[in-house]
């Protein structure tokens, strides 16, 4: 429908002037009927005048004010058609929409406005649709199912899972006997000279500090074991984060499947990996690192993909036009410019691995998380923060050797 | 090719009897939102809307609208154009980092647009080199490994590609920069390296985004000299973007001007200058001074027309007191005849008169484009 000028006199000569080279101001039928839904869709259509008129008619109707009810909408509407006249004609071009989508929004309006009145009077269909309906029985079936699910991959998988476990475990065990086989004369010297290199002197009286405390308040042993399992999920993040991030960059139909499930990964309470990661790999070290790996993938992976989208199209272009393989644009371009990305990623995971600790100290991850753990079983407060302490210390350790190190290479 | 040089710009272009090595046949680009660009593009093939409309209504940029040229062998072809007139989407089709919307490039007398991913490849790392607008340097990467990129992509890396990076690195006089970072240089020491990149490459065809525009006057006419010469020894085709005329006169065999993603004139430098088609090639042209580049052949008339002497000029018996020259002799040479002789100018050619050169016709070449066809 389209609204000629009804009066062009009432325009200020400016406003004439700025559309005088423009095609006159469309407003859909729908528009009008449906109001805030369709102005949702066009960004410059008042969408809060229309939300506002409409629902003081609303009301109205409720008080049985249905007069008032139509002089408030037709006024609302004679002032957006006003309104749309003096801003003028959307400048950037209309989307592309269907046929169809005025006449869904307007369904749409008209079972919201219905359904709002009803659900407003009295009477057995009102209760029906103030609250919603709840089943019990779909919960529970659904909690059943899920046990089942996993109960029968328990009993399936067994094999695989023991296999896993063992991989697990002979891993960390690997890096707790490197840590562990070195006197702490010598972590002290080799730690002491990496933070020199990477940041002098300062760093270096920083990290003999947190390690003088862990010595000192007797955290050593389980400061060494965390620190193994910290390692131990960084490399199981790191094997499989960066390829999928790679994959997930490279491909618009894995990102579509992985991104929720990331979201999931991260919005999960950590708490709740615990129980799957009971269930299949028993109590222990290998569950908790499962557990803690699920909990810190995300941001590598996250990152990884982002680092790689970021590669200057121009680059591309240039390895495109010199005749580069997919692999040598990854090996020769992507990944270089993207590492300070993926290095960020590292960061981060190494300390979401660190704050899964205490978490995976209930499932028998030990480390300093079983401190803090034992501490608070017992409300002792004193035990519990320097527990809390020791990790804290561990973390400033990881985040200054391993993470952001120099910031200016490339 | 005519056989009789009666034509007015009748020149003879190297490699043109033998085939093409770049053709682009009807190419038109659009850029937009793909359905609809898919949807509109019959419509403004068969010119039922405007690319005005394509734009406003559609959302729809068409950056090349039915192009066609032939870039003949060993020829250096210039496209001119001002600033979002799609040379660098154009130049970009030739080595397919653009797919046409319509149309077909052809290298080498086989359409591109049919190769499969790995033969493209080829085609890119071994026949085609690009200098691009924006450098495209790789940042993590020192001068000598980005120079290097090209060979080091199609798996040399031994001794000889060592040497042809130097190579490269040393015509553009960067040879003691080769272990710094792009970030280090400055601006136009950036665009040289990605001129050495291409060199490298050694590909036949050089596709050349405004490679020189960064530069400083005297480095630009430095290479703009080492680069038509490299291009005429080593017998390779280029495809050079400019918009600056003087350049485009300076390297180019051919010139073609473009105006809004279409190529409203194609020629050779003289043909450009002396005869514009329409008014916006000939404000492109404005100010440049014709001496250096015509010749005599293209200003002079024929004997018979020439008032007072035709008999004896028939009979090849030159008039005392004129000068003679070639027909090859150019404008430049010839003023310093006329005003040294203050004689009209025989031009020879196996013994034979073929035209003579008058003061009216350098005054005419010289003083401006008094032979501008009138618009069509
Ligand atoms: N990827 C793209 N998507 C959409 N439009 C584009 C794209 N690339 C170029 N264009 C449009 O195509 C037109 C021509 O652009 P192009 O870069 O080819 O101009 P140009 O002649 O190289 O200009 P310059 O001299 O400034 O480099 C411009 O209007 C630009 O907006
Ligand atoms: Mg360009």
């Amino acid at each position: 429908m389209v609204f000629q000028p009804a009066d062009s006199a009432t325009l200020t000569a400016a406003v004439a002037a700025r559309q005088s080279n423009r095609k006159p101001v469309i407003l859909h039928f729908a528009d009008l009927l449906v109001g805030p839904l369709c102005a949702s869709a066009r960004p410059r259509r008042f969408p809060l005048l229309y939300l506002l008129a409409d629902g003081a008619a609303m009301w109205l109707a409720m008080q049985g004010l249905f007069g008032s009810m139509f002089l408030v909408f037709g006024l609302s509407r004679a002032a957006a058609i006003a309104l749309a006249r003096f801003a003028g004609p959307e400048t950037k071009f209309r989307r592309e929409v269907s046929a169809w989508q005025p006449w869904i929004e307007l369904s749409l309006y008209v079972f919201s406005l219905a359904t709002i009145a009803i659900a407003n009077m009295t009477g057995p269909i009102a209760a029906q649709l103030s609250t919603f309906p709840s089943s019990q029985v779909v919960r529970g079936t659904a909690a059943a199912s899920i046990d089942a699910a996993v109960t029968y991959l328990t009993v399936q998988g067994d094999v695989f899972f023991r296999i896993v476990t063992r991989w697990l475990l002979a891993l960390l065990k690997g890096l707790e006997n490197v840590l562990t086989l070195a006197p702490w004369p010598v972590l002290f010297a080799v730690v002491g000279f990496a933070a020199w290199k990477r940041g002098g002197a300062g760093l270096l009286v920083l990290v003999w500090m947190a390690l003088g405390y862990l010595g000192l308040f007797g955290y050593w042993a389980e400061a060494l074991q965390t620190s193994a399992l910290v390692l131990a999920s960084l490399c199981v993040c790191v094997v499989i984060g960066i390829p999928a991030g790679i994959l997930l960059a490279k491909s618009p139909t894995s990102r579509a499947i992985a991104s929720p499930v990331l979201d999931l990964m991260q919005t999960m309470p950590s708490f709740v990996y615990l129980l799957p990661a009971v269930a299949f790999f028993s109590i222990g070290k290998p569950p908790a690192l499962i557990a803690t790996v699920i909990f810190a993938l995300p941001p590598l992976v996250r990152l990884t993909c982002l680092g790689i989208e970021q590669v200057p199209l121009h680059v591309r272009e240039a390895m495109q036009a010199h005749g580069a393989t997919p692999l040598q644009m990854l090996l020769k371009a992507e990944l270089p410019l993207a590492l300070p990305s993926i290095r960020t990623g590292i960061n981060q995971t190494i300390m979401m691995c660190l704050s899964m600790v205490v978490v995976a100290a209930l499932i028998g991850g030990g480390g300093l998380g079983y401190n803090v753990l034992f501490a608070l079983q017992n409300v002792q407060y004193g035990e519990g923060i320097l527990a809390g302490l020791a990790i804290v210390f561990c973390a400033v350790l990881f985040d200054r050797l391993a993470g952001s190190g120099r910031k200016t290479d490339l | 090719m005519n056989a009789v040089p009666n034509m007015q710009f009748d020149t003879w272009y190297p490699g043109e009897a033998r085939a093409p090595v770049v053709s682009c046949r009807n190419v038109w680009k659009v850029f937009g939102h793909k359905p609809v660009v898919d949807r509109i593009v019959g419509e403004l093939l068969a010119e039922r809307i405007d690319v005005e409309c394509a734009r406003r209504e559609h959302g729809c940029v068409v950056a090349v609208k039915n192009v066609s040229f032939d870039v003949r062998p060993s020829e250096v072809f210039c496209i001119m154009g001002l600033s979002g007139s799609g040379k660098s989407t154009l130049i970009r089709h030739v080595n397919r980092l653009i797919e046409p919307t319509a149309g077909d490039i052809l290298v080498n007398e086989c359409s591109i647009s049919a190769l499969d991913a790995r033969a493209l490849r080829e085609l890119r790392a071994r026949k085609i080199g690009m200098v691009f607008q924006n450098v495209a340097l790789l940042p993590h990467r020192t001068v000598e490994a980005n120079t290097c990129l090209p060979l080091e992509l199609r798996g040399e890396t031994g001794l000889a590609a060592h040497a042809a990076v130097q190579r490269a690195l040393s015509v553009v006089g960067l040879s003691a920069w080769g272990d710094r970072y792009p970030s280090e240089l400055s601006g136009g020491m950036q665009q040289r390296v990605g001129l050495a990149r291409a060199l490298a490459a050694d590909a036949d065809i050089l596709l050349m985004d405004e490679p020189f525009s960064a530069l400083d006057p005297l480095i630009r006419k430095q290479l703009q000299t080492e680069f038509r010469r490299l291009v005429k020894t080593l017998g390779k085709t280029a495809l050079f973007i400019t918009h600056d005329l003087d350049e485009a006169i300076r390297i180019g065999d051919r010139i073609a001007i473009m105006r809004d993603g279409q190529i409203v004139q194609t020629g050779t430098p003289a043909e450009i200058v002396l005869s514009p088609v329409n008014d916006y090639v000939a404000q492109f042209v404005e100010g440049i001074s014709p001496v250096h580049f015509v010749d005599a052949e293209r200003i002079m008339v024929l004997p018979t027309q020439y008032p007072g002497h035709a008999a004896a000029l028939l009979a090849s018996a030159v008039p005392e007191g004129w000068p003679v020259c070639e027909r090859g002799t150019l404008l430049a040479r010839l003023i310093t005849l006329q005003t040294e002789s203050d004689r009209p100018i025989a031009v020879v050619d196996g013994g034979l008169i073929i035209g003579v050169v008058g003061p009216r016709e350098i005054l005419v070449a010289v003083g401006g484009h008094g032979k501008r066809q009138k618009e069509m």
